[in-house]
């Protein structure tokens, strides 16, 4: 059986499932709103954390709290279930599928047959979400891509069961209470407030707008502590975490930027245009610093732009950031 | 970013799956969405990350033909793991998957615990057994193979 579920493309997993899992049941929220209200925002640096022997830099919150988030602010109560037997997890999922009830699942990318190529890492947490099964395949809504997807059982099974860090471990989630009416004013209040009290508050010089200083302060010294060629592999991976890994570093600063606009028409605040401009650029310059950063690594040096006017660019992206969720505090009170 | 800049670096690296949806601002500056097919940045992360993994590959067949390392590691690192994601796929110690990566225990291994490897690694019993197979392997055909990408 299929149920009659629209698949819209987003430019992140996370958002996108919820986006379109809550639209299913008729509450109309676009991905950047899904983004804004559920504080998607964010900027961390981990010297500790290392991904094959290069620290991990996240642009976003950790994977999860989107989802936590925007569904607690709008009263949404959500059932989560993990399954240690995959034969368990795949009777559950037919279960709700039978009730017609579309399911969200938590997959890793390694497995994944209809994923390009090159992008199979060993990445756990991507989100669809599978809305029917016909002639014994699954058929998958995943929001990253233009159309929809099928999946074998077998196939399912692999990509729910993938290992290593964020395992799934065959999660899966659906909407099952929905409040008849929402107040979307206070949700996006406290949407904001919480991106803020992220990016300008928490003690910890690796998180928040000043993770980029505490990056950019390393990053000068890269060439000279690692050698070109260990430097110019933590940039890429530093690259690939930004852009690879989930929509991007700009890309996340342009989905709050649109939902800044949103926001401006829903609270009538016409001033957050102005914010969301500003993030715009701020996005616009990570763009620049990733394009300065992969031509570095492919030439291995010989540029006129080098680790520390990198550095330079993520300092004045600290700046701007401070500056705007300063500004942005003020809708919290 | 503006709807026109909206990258249209295409390097045949997302296999004709999709486009990504990207957010751009247009003529009067709302946000609206666009679709790009690959931007140079991502791409050459991409194409470089997969170029360093080639590599690694070429030092672990020049161990294997030492006898430095068993085969089980060109395997592994083929399928872009480490010790313990291998062993967690398996579901065995991690200290186990390292004595696997020396000859001498690698060599001792039953039919049984092959077999678990070969599954997850996605390779054959016969070719784990055949010390022949990792020199043969032309790594960069391989790895191009695995990813689509120019190594």
């Amino acid at each position: 059986m299929i149920i009659d579920f629209k698949h819209n493309q987003s430019a992140h997993c996370e958002n996108g499932v919820i986006s379109n899992l809550l639209k299913h049941h008729n509450v109309h929220l676009s991905e950047p709103m899904i983004f804004g209200i559920g504080s998607g925002l964010f900027m961390g640096f981990f010297p500790f954390l290392k991904l094959n022997g290069i620290p991990i830099a996240t642009f976003r919150t950790s994977p999860g709290m989107i989802f936590q988030r925007a569904t607690k602010q709008l009263g949404i109560k959500i059932r989560k279930a993990k399954y240690r037997k995959p034969k368990r997890a795949m009777d559950a999922l037919d279960r709700a599928l039978d009730q017609g009830i579309p399911v969200g699942l938590q997959i890793g990318v390694y497995h994944l047959t209809y994923f390009p190529r090159a992008l199979r890492f060993h990445f756990n947490m991507h989100n669809i979400v599978v809305y029917g099964k016909k002639n014994g395949l699954y058929q998958i809504s995943d929001p990253v891509l233009e159309n929809t997807t099928e999946l074998s059982y077998n196939e399912l099974v692999t990509v729910r069961y993938s290992k290593g860090p964020f395992a799934p471990n065959g999660k899966m989630y659906y909407p099952t209470d929905i409040p008849s009416s929402f107040d979307i004013q206070p949700a996006i209040r406290k949407g904001i407030s919480k991106t803020c009290k992220d990016m300008l508050d928490i003690p910890v010089p690796m998180l928040g707008h000043t993770g980029y200083k505490y990056v950019a302060k390393r990053m000068r010294n890269w060439p000279d502590k690692l050698g070109e060629r260990q430097a110019s592999m933590w940039l890429g991976q530093f690259i690939r975490m930004m852009e690879e890994i989930g929509t991007g570093g700009a890309g996340f600063r342009f989905i709050f930027s649109a939902f800044l606009q949103e926001a401006s028409n829903e609270l009538n605040e016409p001033w957050l245009k102005d914010v969301s401009a500003e993030m715009t650029e701020s996005g616009d310059r990570l763009r620049e610093f990733a394009l300065h950063a992969s031509r570095i690594c492919k030439n291995r040096a010989t540029q006129d732009v080098g680790y520390s006017e990198l550095a330079d660019i993520l300092v004045e992206v600290s700046d701007r950031e401070k500056a705007i969720f300063t500004k942005l505090k003020a809708l919290g009170k | 970013m503006k709807k026109e800049n909206i990258p249209k670096d295409d390097w045949g690296l997302s296999d004709n799956v999709s486009q990504e949806l990207c957010y751009a601002t247009d003529a009067d500056g709302s946000y609206t969405t666009g679709l790009s097919p690959g931007w140079e940045a991502k791409n050459i992360a991409l194409s470089q990350a997969w170029h360093d993994i080639k590599d690694a590959l070429v030092q672990t067949v020049n161990e294997v033909e030492e006898g430095s390392v068993s085969p089980l590691k060109f395997y592994m690192q083929f399928n872009l793991m480490e010790p313990f994601l291998l062993a967690s796929f398996v579901g065995i110690a991690t200290w186990r998957v390292k004595l696997h990566m020396k000859p001498m225990f690698y060599n001792k291994m039953g039919d049984k615990m092959l077999s678990k490897y070969a599954t997850e690694l996605g390779i054959s019993v016969d070719d784990m057994k055949n010390p022949n197979h990792v020199p043969s392997i032309n790594v960069e055909e391989a790895v191009k193979q695995k990813s689509g990408v120019e190594v």
